[in-house]
């Protein structure tokens, strides 16, 4: 399958590990396309949705690689890399390393962008970032657009959706589907828990959901004609959408995790059963 | 950091919106030195005191303030003084010789005296929402559930008269009197028959054709969800919500409210109408609390830092502690004015929001 990766900006480390893995797969990756990632454009996006402590903290962390509270979220993907002896920092690098074609956009909407996918003749756009993409680019590939969703479809769209299960009290699972004109509609290939322990944070979970999307794309690539032709559709009247979670709504979370954990996350209680039995 | 800002927020809205109190009982209606650059005060508004009697009465229970609630009855016992003999209130600003009567202003009365009277049991204030509901009623076209005269624009019932049905189901509540329920229902369906495909419910502006401050948007919704708690009515919810959540992800994909819309739901984005901001926090606080859709919550708390961060902390051109009617200042609503509504909508929607807040805590708690 000729493969296209989309990716939200250079620095992005799930992006580098996700082309190494699927090269490594003997995937061909016949094109990247990297959102640039400074755009005043984007900055005002960033600062109105997240506000100017949350942009300033990304910034220090992915930009510039200082130590920020978003540490503790990126340790996970960079244990991954490290594991897996991926020596490339950034998109361009690993692209130019193993020969990818990549192209810098304003947006993955652009006509630049689409000039560059016209070129090519696409079984597959993976999509690794970049902001909400249109059917002009959906149509752009045989299959479509897939995409590693950090929530349980249909019930958690939208963003945040690690929080919002948590705080639902559900635990927090990852779905790869198929990108369509709404936001997280598409159809469902594959769901699978999250990995997690007693002391999670927040960050530990939403660190460990970057990884597991990973793998979970990498196992459905890995067999996607059996996973596309048993898809699931999604029923839209079930699940909502969801936004940036408000900081004091991340902080109350944080607060009651374990509490919330305890006394609502099945795979916990069957853990510390199992430990009781064990005893 | 964020406690504490919306602690002191609180305190000085709160401060601002006693200030607006006159000596003889009623709240002015805004402050502006532009409009009145000696005392930045306006006259007392007849319509706002009302509805500000419950936002004192609110802040006297949760803070043990007896202050608050001492204005609250004076504001009351104001209103009586100058109700009409037919139970009508004036439109528009209190003087002497206005004669103008309104049914929208009088309905708003209600909402205060029918609180003046739950709080003390007082039949006076009880009496006088009787009164004045009989006349709103009694002045109703009963053909087509709307109001021919004393309206804001004659001929032209606009669809927040929803917050004129709410008040009449709130006498009807205590007295059973059935003339008022149906009054009440009869317009609600009336104006339930405006909604659009679009889920926008026509003429919900000042004037007709005009564009839509979120003011009288939230007022509008904020009328056919409280109709409907008193009446039970799926139909009246359904609709109050629905426009709610279209708001909500209008204002999350954008991460900005229009200060007004037009029927198609397009946006006017060259100002902010923080008073609407307030009053569609408090109904997604509402929504939140009844449904417990915590989408709704986290919208409300966005929306209110927004307003939170615009109230004047100090008092230069702008009086410390009120809620302009718009951002920026010159914005089409309330132009260089601070709202003594927009302050009181904002009171309600922080009370609200901690009540919110308190209960997810417990709930996450077990």
């Amino acid at each position: 399958m000729n493969l296209v990766i989309t990716c939200g900006y250079n620095q992005s480390l799930h992006t580098v590990a996700l082309i190494n893995e699927l090269t490594k797969q003997n995937h061909k990756i016949i094109g990247c396309l990297i959102v640039k990632t400074y755009q005043i454009s984007r900055f005002k996006t960033y600062l109105k949705k997240f506000g100017l402590k949350t942009v300033l903290e990304k910034y220090k962390n992915s930009v510039l690689g200082i130590n920020s509270s978003l540490k503790k979220e990126t340790k996970y993907i960079k244990t991954y890399i490290g594991k897996k002896n991926i020596a490339s920092t950034n998109v361009k690098s690993i692209c130019t390393d193993l020969n990818i074609d990549f192209q810098l956009v304003t947006n993955l909407n652009s006509i630049d962008t689409l000039k560059f996918l016209d070129q090519k003749q696409i079984d597959l756009i993976i999509y690794s970032g970049g902001g909400i993409i249109k059917n002009k680019l959906i149509e752009k590939s045989k299959f479509g657009v897939i995409n590693a969703h950090s929530g349980e479809l249909p019930y958690f769209r939208g963003m945040n959706v690690v929080e919002w299960s948590i705080i639902s009290k559900k635990e927090p699972m990852v779905t790869v589907h198929m990108i369509n004109k709404g936001i997280d509609t598409g159809d469902i290939l594959y769901t699978k828990l999250i990995d997690y322990n007693e002391n999670d944070t927040i960050y530990d979970f939403r660190g460990k959901s970057v990884v597991e999307e990973i793998r979970l794309l990498l196992k459905v690539l890995k067999n996607f004609k059996n996973f596309y032709d048993n898809r699931i559709m999604q029923n839209r009247n079930i699940g909502k959408q969801f936004f940036v979670m408000h900081p004091i709504l991340v902080k109350m979370l944080n607060s009651n995790l374990s509490s919330i954990m305890n006394n609502h996350f099945q795979i916990k209680k069957q853990k510390c059963a199992k430990i009781r039995n064990d005893n | 950091m964020y406690a504490r800002d919306r602690k002191k927020k609180l305190r000085i809205a709160i401060d601002f919106l006693i200030s607006s109190m006159d000596p003889k009982g009623g709240s002015r209606a805004f402050y502006s030195r532009l409009y009145h650059p000696l005392k930045g005060w306006s006259n007392m508004y007849p319509e706002t005191t009302g509805y500000i009697i419950p936002t004192f009465i609110n802040i006297g229970k949760t803070f043990k303030r007896q202050d608050t609630i001492d204005k609250a009855l004076l504001m009351a016992d104001w209103l009586l003084s100058i109700q009409n003999k037919d139970g009508s209130f004036i439109s528009g600003l209190y003087n002497k010789r206005a004669n103008k009567k309104s049914i929208f202003n009088s309905a708003q009365i209600i909402i205060g005296l029918v609180n003046a009277y739950k709080f003390t049991k007082e039949e006076k204030y009880l009496n006088a929402a009787i009164n004045c509901g009989q006349w709103i009623v009694g002045s109703q076209n009963k053909q087509n559930g709307m109001w021919d005269k004393y309206n804001y624009v004659d001929n032209f019932t606009p669809s927040y008269f929803t917050r004129v049905a709410w008040p009449l189901l709130m006498i009807w509540e205590i007295t059973k009197d059935e003339k008022l329920k149906s009054g009440a229902t009869l317009t609600l369906d009336a104006i339930y028959k405006k909604k659009l495909e679009n889920g926008f419910i026509k003429d919900s502006g000042f004037q007709p054709n005009s564009i839509i401050f979120t003011h009288t948007i939230a007022y509008t919704i904020r009328g056919f969800y409280e109709s409907a708690q008193i009446l039970n009515d799926k139909k009246y919810e359904d609709i109050a919500v629905n426009l709610s959540e279209k708001f909500l992800k209008k204002y999350e994909l954008n991460s900005f409210m229009s200060g007004a819309f037009t029927e198609s739901f397009k946006g006017i984005n060259s100002f902010e109408c923080l008073t609407g901001h307030a009053q569609l926090a408090i109904m997604w606080l509402k929504i939140h609390k009844k449904f417990d859709d915590l989408r709704y919550l986290n919208a409300s708390l966005k929306i209110l830092d927004r307003v939170s961060l615009l109230i004047p902390s100090y008092t230069f051109i702008k009086r410390k502690g009120g809620v302009p009617g718009s951002y920026p200042f010159w914005g089409k609503y309330m132009i260089f004015r601070q709202p003594n509504w927009a302050t009181k909508f904002f009171i309600d929607a922080i009370l609200l929001e901690n009540e919110s807040l308190k209960s997810l805590k417990k709930s996450l708690s077990v």
